[in-house]
C-alpha cells in the first residue's frame, strides 16, 4: 500500500545523478539501488512488524482499560487496574490458539469496531483479555461519544478515558429525559425526589420567575402541574459532566403555541445519584410559534 | 463502476493469486481496489499483476462481493441480501471472514471494507459476551472473579 510513495524520491535521485559526472553518476546509481531495495525491505519489515506488534500488544498491556462507573463517579477505577496487567498477561499466556479477531491487525480491528455500538463494545471487551483491550480503545469511545452525543467537547481530556466519560454522560442524558416525564405525567412526588432538598436550589421558569430553595421550588411545579399537559421534544442535548456535579443545555420544543425553549439543567452527584439543583427555561426570542406565554408561568 | 460499460469495461486485467492461480477480472471491477489502481498507474498494468498476499479462493470471494456491490448500488433488494450475508459466514465459518476482511484491506477497496465491517457489527449486536466467545472461538482468560468485577463495570451498557 505504501509503495506509490516510493518512485517520487527516486524520480529526484535519478536527475539529480544524471546531471553529475558519467563516473560519479554510476556510483549513485548503485547506491541509489541499495536505497531502493532497502526501502523496499524496510516496509514489508515494518508490516511484519506491525503485525507482530499487535499480537504482543494484547499481551503486554491487559489493564490501562478505561472502565466507567454508571453515575459518573469517576476516580476509584483507574489505580486497580495496574496490578492486573501481570495477571492479564499470565492468562494470555496460557492461551494456545488466537481467534480470529485477536489475529486481525490493529487497522482492521480499529475500523471494524468503529462500526460496533456502545452496548456491543461493552460485551466485546467482556469476552477476553485482548478483546478487552481493543474494545476500550480510548480513540473508539471518543469517536462514539461525538457520535451519540455531542461533536462539542473534542478538546476534553477525561479523566478515567472516554469510556468511562461516555457512561457518565449516558447516565445524565438519561436523567436529564427523566426529568422531562415527570413534568409529562406530572408526577409530584417523583419530583420532589428528583431535586435535592438543599437551601440552595434554584428554578428560573419561562415566565421569568425565580424560586430559590427546595420547598419553594417544588411549590412552583406543584402549582404548573394544574396546567394543560403537555408533550416534549428535546433536540441539542449536550452535556458536560465532571466528577460530581453535571449540566446539560438544550432545546425543548412542546407542542402548545409557546416556546420553544432554551434550557439549562444542572445535577449534583450525591451518593451515587444525580439530583437536579438548578433549573432555567428561557424562550427563545425568534423561535417557531413564538406568540404566546409558556405554559409554566 | 457499472456506468462505465460504454467504452472501458471490455478491458481484462490479470492478476495472480499468492497460490499461483491466474484471474482475469474487468477493468472496471479491478480498479475498485485503490492497490491495483495504483499499480496499474505506475506501470504494470501490460503484465500480471501479482497479490502476493491473497489466496485464490479468498481473491474470487472478493471479486464476487466487488460485482454484487456495484451491482447493489441502486437496489435496496440485493443491498439488504448482501448485508445479511455476513451474519452466515462470521457464523460458519470465521476465519474466511477474518481472511476476507485482511485481503479486503490489503487491497484497499473501500466499500467492502465498510461492508465486513458492517458485518461485524450487525453480527455482534444483542450477542451476549458467552454466545460471541463460543461463535467466534474466543477463549476466556479471566477468572470468575475478574468476569464478574467486569460485569459490574459494563452494566451500564445493559440498562
Amino acid at each position: 500500500m505504501e509503495k506509490p510513495s516510493l518512485p517520487a524520491p527516486n524520480l529526484s535521485l535519478i536527475s539529480f545523478s544524471v546531471a553529475a559526472a558519467a563516473a560519479t553518476a554510476l556510483c549513485f546509481l548503485g547506491a541509489l539501488w541499495a536505497v531502493r531495495s532497502d526501502a523496499g525491505e524496510r516496509i514489508r519489515r515494518s508490516k511484519k512488524k506491525k503485525k507482530k506488534k499487535g499480537c504482543e500488544c494484547t499481551c503486554s498491556c491487559g489493564g490501562g482499560d478505561a472502565v466507567p462507573s454508571v453515575n459518573g463517579d469517576m476516580g476509584a477505577e483507574c489505580e486497580r487496574e495496574a496490578p492486573k496487567a501481570a495477571a492479564a498477561m499470565a492468562a494470555v499466556e496460557r492461551q494456545t490458539g488466537a481467534s480470529m479477531m485477536e489475529q486481525l491487525v490493529p487497522e482492521i480491528t480499529t475500523h471494524a469496531l468503529s462500526y460496533l455500538d456502545y452496548s456491543s463494545l461493552c460485551r466485546l471487551s467482556m469476552t477476553n483479555s485482548s478483546m478487552r483491550k481493543a474494545a476500550n480503545d480510548d480513540g473508539a469511545w471518543k469517536a462514539l461519544y461525538h457520535k451519540d452525543f455531542s461533536v462539542e467537547q473534542d478538546s476534553v481530556r477525561p479523566l478515567n478515558g472516554w469510556k468511562s466519560y461516555y457512561a457518565a454522560t449516558k447516565a445524565v442524558v438519561n436523567i436529564n429525559a427523566e426529568f422531562y416525564n415527570i413534568i409529562k405525567e406530572r408526577s409530584l412526588q417523583e419530583m420532589r425526589r428528583f431535586w435535592l432538598r438543599a437551601d440552595y436550589v434554584k428554578c428560573v421558569h419561562a415566565s421569568g420567575e425565580l424560586f430559590t430553595g427546595y420547598n419553594a421550588v417544588i411549590g412552583s411545579w406543584a402549582l404548573s402541574f394544574n396546567w394543560e399537559p403537555v408533550t416534549f421534544q428535546l433536540r441539542d442535548v449536550c452535556a458536560r459532566v465532571l466528577t460530581d456535579v453535571a449540566w446539560v443545555t438544550m432545546k425543548v420544543h412542546v407542542n402548545i403555541e409557546s416556546g420553544p425553549f432554551n434550557v439549562t439543567n444542572v445535577y449534583e452527584l450525591h451518593n451515587g445519584r444525580w439530583y437536579m439543583v438548578h433549573h432555567h427555561c428561557s424562550q427563545m426570542p425568534n423561535g417557531g410559534d413564538a406568540q404566546h406565554h409558556n405554559i409554566f408561568g | 463502476m457499472a456506468s462505465t460499460s460504454n467504452s472501458t469495461s471490455s478491458k481484462i486485467i490479470t492478476l495472480r493469486s499468492s497460490d499461483g492461480e491466474v484471474f482475469e477480472v474487468e477493468e472496471s471491477v479491478a480498479l475498485e481496489s485503490n492497490l491495483i489502481r495504483r499499480m496499474m498507474e505506475d506501470d504494470c498494468a501490460n503484465n500480471i499483476i501479482p497479490l502476493p498476499n491473497v489466496t485464490a479462493p479468498i481473491f474470487y470471494l472478493v471479486i464476487e462481493h466487488c460485482k454484487k456491490h456495484a451491482e447493489m448500488k441502486d437496489n435496496k433488494e440485493k443491498k439488504k441480501e448482501l448485508r445479511s450475508q455476513g451474519e452466515e459466514l462470521l457464523k460458519s465459518d470465521p476465519h474466511t471472514y477474518s481472511n476476507l476482511m485482511e485481503a479486503v484491506n490489503y487491497l484497499d477497496i473501500k466499500s467492502l471494507m465498510d461492508l465486513t465491517a458492517q458485518w461485524l457489527a450487525d453480527f455482534l449486536k444483542g450477542k451476549s459476551p458467552r454466545l460471541i466467545r463460543e461463535l467466534l472461538k474466543i477463549k476466556n482468560d479471566f477468572t470468575p472473579e475478574e468476569e464478574a468485577e467486569i460485569l459490574e463495570r459494563n452494566r451500564w451498557a445493559f440498562d
